[in-house]
């Protein structure tokens, strides 16, 4: 065998081998570096690139009223925005022009971020709605402008706009609760935000069937409210009227409360707002003044509009107390009637106008004086002096132990934010106990202190629902998003305040507050058919003088139904009315009765007529129109109208008032026997302010009928206030003409 | 001395044949079978195309689970859309708006007690209830499936 055995081959195969095996080493070294010292490292820095982590934002949870209308849901919107590194110059302008136009957004600040060439991510506006966003994004693309890419975000919508507004809430930039139920169950209806671990290809989007590790996301919990949408849009239409009629300044609130379980089926405040435009001002009076200092003082137009919306998003129901006034008188009576220390229909007591209290005249609403009532009178009038005389045989520690045990010293625990507490707004036991105490006689009928109206009416509940003090509440129920039911607010009783005795005497003495034609302070509020109780309420606003005198007030009314059964209480307030008459009686209970009349049959609640009502009724003039005259004549007796044949003929062509118009019983109807009969008429007079009988007999005589609504006719004050159709209207004898009265001395 | 010539090897010394080296031209090697060339064609085709399968395989995945997260994407949306839209549809039934359009765009006014007639009930008084029917013809079929809408008929039944 032949061997290599040349010195320099084998020198050379020597010198290979070494560097072989240390450029072997150095590799086998390296990639000990790599995959022991840095391998960690390494296989973090290749997950982060192959791997990506992302959250899954949690759906917020709906808020919907008991009947399952939704009030308030997120929709998926898009935040424009723009990579300025991918912008080109020559593109900067045209792209403004777009952005200003359709987004109205301000184009030297698009400008300027387009200028930063360093930026890949600015936002041009956020929440845009949809179909806004795809418009936007699809013009950019026809003009080839590269760079603007859409963001998902949500945006919460209220489908019914400004109803319940001041209940509902709104929610901040980042989605979470800002106000009312959205921030107090932010908590329950945000959720928790998940977490998606996975693959991703080359485009960056995810790769399904390779690795994925999910954390779910849990999505909110709805809320089903005790508010009923129809009879908060009774509340709201009322309250609306209300404060434009009377040019209400300050607030009106409402609240319709179940007295047997306390749900709050209604709360409504004026002004409000547009919670999907919270920003907006909702009032056109405090917006057109705030329109007047733009421009002028710039820092004052700042301030006042950040007045203007803590004002219009505050629920005043519940956090701005008040002096309640003669409503109150309620709780006086209540406390006096469970301790036995008046009889309400033998006992009399005087009222000279005034009552005098250590050194102070304190007056009452009819400064004439009511003479010699009973306390049942007192009740139904409103009378001051015997409250006061009441409150003082009540004693200080009595009327504060009944003040305390009606919730009236804490917040009743309502489950909406901003609740006030109202220590150090009413007196303590100790300064009503004093003797001679000027607080305690002016404390029972419902001046010198403040509660809230949330508190006042959960008070009144309790007297007219059998003595029982219930926890108000506006969530009836926790749902998750598959409509399970996560958890329900069951009615609490607090306590028992006073007895079911005492509880049903009120009723009945309230009933007479609105029953009572001829004196009930309330009697604007009766309704045919319905039993109803209230109390009229007029206070001052003792904290707001000019010049030591008193110049504004609140006026209030408190409604419930049916007396023998009740079923919701009624509260209202208008807070400083400036257009005329201030009075509880004139103002506020019209309000009370609006929405009674369309709650209580909407509830289900039919009317149930005596004979002398059914007696009273107006009735709908029937169709005799081409009848024989003997036919319309009987067909009018037997509705017991009257009749009054004109010509010659044996059929009746025309009559007047046509069928379907409104008439009263005994009115009269005009039947036209031949054609082309010369059709007597008459101009309507004006009548405003005279009493009813005289207006009656005036429009008797012009051969008219006369229709009668608002207060009774019989009271004394009773006046005319309003005509239809108006005075000066040129009508046909016969014609039916409705006059609105309305009575010089109703109470507060 | 002996005559052997053993301690040289003169044979070595010898004229040799020299060796003839012929050249072979274009000389034709035995053919390999057919059957094993194409044998290794084909394990080699066999191989490439399950490389390629399995890569295109992965890029339809890919290409699916793109579309699959496009759709469900929009699937989304639309849902949420339709939620909106639902919404949206209830409010504007709402009490608010039927009776603003009832009052301002067909001038009609809320009913009043007067034209409501009540009636006092005796005790052998017959109570008439109004029930509605839902009646379907072979014309009404064809209309229900071109979405109009169905007829009803009303009748009255005493009930005793």
């Amino acid at each position: 065998m032949d061997k290599i055995t040349c010195p320099e081959v084998r020198k050379r195969t020597k010198i290979v081998i070494s560097v072989l095996v240390i450029l072997f080493m150095v590799l086998v070294a390296r990639l000990y570096q790599i995959q022991i010292i840095n391998g960690e490292q390494y296989q973090k820095d290749a997950l982060s690139s192959q791997m990506t982590s992302a959250m899954i934002s949690a759906e917020r949870g709906n808020i919907y009223d008991r009947n399952m209308n939704t009030l308030a849901q997120s929709e998926q919107v898009y935040d424009i925005c723009i990579s300025p590194m991918e912008i080109k110059n020559e593109n900067i302008n045209e792209l403004t022009d777009i952005f200003s136009k359709m987004l109205d957004v301000e184009p030297e600040r698009i400008k300027k971020a387009c200028e930063n060439k360093k930026s890949q991510y600015f936002v041009v506006k956020y929440k845009v709605p949809k179909l806004k966003a795809e418009e936007v994004l699809n013009y950019s693309r026809e003009k080839k402008i590269k760079g603007v890419f859409l963001q998902e975000n949500t945006r919460r919508f209220y489908p019914y706009g400004s109803l319940a507004s001041t209940v509902l809430g709104f929610t901040n930039s980042e989605n979470d609760g800002a106000y009312g139920l959205e921030a107090y169950y932010n908590k329950t209806l945000r959720g928790k935000k998940g977490r998606i671990i996975t693959a991703t290809n080359a485009a960056g989007t995810y790769m399904p069937y390779n690795y994925k590790q999910i954390y779910e996301a849990e999505e909110g919990n709805s809320l089903v409210l005790t508010i009923d949408e129809s009879i908060q849009h009774f509340a709201e239409k009322h309250l609306e009227e209300a404060v434009k009629e009377y040019d209400v300044r300050n607030r009106a609130s409402c609240i319709v409360m179940d007295v047997k379980t306390g749900e709050i089926l209604a709360m409504a405040n004026k002004p409000d707002f547009d919670p999907n435009e919270p920003y907006e001002i909702g009032d056109s009076r405090i917006k057109a003044e705030l329109e007047e200092l733009k421009g002028k003082d710039e820092e004052l137009y700042n301030e006042k509009k950040k007045e203007a919306w803590y004002a219009q998003w505050r629920n005043k129901a519940v956090s701005d107390p008040y002096e309640p006034g003669s409503v109150f008188k309620t709780i006086t009576a209540a406390a006096a009637l469970d301790l036995h220390i008046v009889d309400p229909y033998s006992e009399r007591f005087s009222c000279p106008g005034y009552y005098v209290v250590g050194n102070k005249r304190v007056g009452c609403w009819k400064t004439s004086g009511h003479g010699n009532i009973t306390f049942s009178q007192a009740i139904k009038y409103s009378c001051n002096p015997v409250f006061m005389q009441m409150g003082q045989r009540l004693g200080g520690e009595n009327f504060y132990n009944y003040f305390e045990a009606f919730g009236l010293t804490k917040p009743t625990g309502i489950d909406m934010p901003g609740e006030a507490d109202n220590a150090g707004l009413v007196h303590y036991k100790k300064a009503l106990s004093v003797d001679g105490s000027v607080e305690l006689p002016i404390s029972a009928f419902g001046q010198t202190f403040k509660i809230t109206p949330i508190q006042l009416a959960t008070a009144i509940s309790a007297v007219v629902n059998g003595g029982y003090l219930m926890e108000p509440h506006i969530v009836k129920q926790e749902i998750d998003i598959h409509g399970n039911v996560v958890s329900t607010t069951e009615p609490k009783v607090k306590r028992q305040v006073i007895s079911e005795e005492t509880s049903k005497l009120m009723r009945e003495l309230l009933e007479g507050v609105v029953s009572d034609q001829v004196g009930g302070s309330g009697r604007s509020v009766y309704m045919p058919g319905y039993r109803i109780g209230g109390k009229t309420g007029t206070s001052e606003k003792t904290d707001k003088r000019i010049d030591g005198k008193v110049a504004y007030w609140v006026s209030s009314f408190m409604g419930f139904a049916p007396v023998d059964d009740p079923q919701i209480m009624v509260l209202v307030l208008l807070d400083e009315p400036a257009n005329g008459n201030v009075f509880g009686s004139v103002v506020a209970s019209p309000v009370v009765g609006g929405i009674l009349a369309d709650t209580l049959p909407y509830l289900g609640i039919q009317p149930n007529y005596t004979e002398e009502e059914m007696q009273t009724m107006d009735i709908s003039v029937p169709y005799v129109t081409g009848r024989t005259v003997l036919e319309a004549e009987n067909k009018l007796n037997r509705e017991g109208l009257k009749h009054k044949v004109i010509g010659k003929g044996k059929t009746v062509v025309k009559q007047v008032p046509s069928s379907g118009q409104p008439i009263p019983r005994n009115g009269e109807v005009i039947l036209y026997t031949t054609e082309n009969e010369d059709v007597s008429t008459t101009v309507i007079p004006n009548i405003i302010g005279y009493s009813g009988q005289q207006a009656n007999k005036t429009l008797i005589n012009q051969g008219l009928n006369v229709r009668f609504t608002g207060v009774s006719i019989n009271a004394p004050g009773c006046v005319v206030a309003k005509i239809d159709p108006p005075p000066g209207t040129e009508v046909e004898r016969g014609s039916v003409v409705t006059l609105e009265f309305t009575d010089r001395d109703l109470a507060g | 001395m002996d005559n052997n010539t053993s301690a040289y090897d003169l044979s070595a010394f010898e004229k040799r044949k020299s060796h003839e080296l012929k050249v072979i031209k274009n000389e034709k090697h035995p053919k390999e079978s057919i059957l094993a060339r194409s044998g290794v064609f084909f394990l080699v085709a066999f191989l490439l195309i399950i490389v390629a399968s399995t890569l295109y395989n992965n890029a339809i995945i890919n290409e699916l689970g793109n579309q699959i997260v496009e759709l469900n994407q929009e699937y989304a949306e639309l849902v949420g859309e339709n939620k909106k839209m639902t919404a949206v549809l209830e409010s504007k039934v709402s009490l608010k708006n039927v009776e603003e359009y009832a009052k301002e765009n067909l001038g009609l006014a809320q009913m009043e007690q007067y034209q409501i007639e009540y009636i006092n009930l005796l005790p052998n008084d017959k109570i008439i209830s109004i029930k509605a029917i839902l009646k379907e013809n072979l014309v009404q079929n064809v209309e229900k499936n071109i979405n109009l809408p169905k007829v009803y008929y009303f009748c009255y039944e005493i009930i005793f």
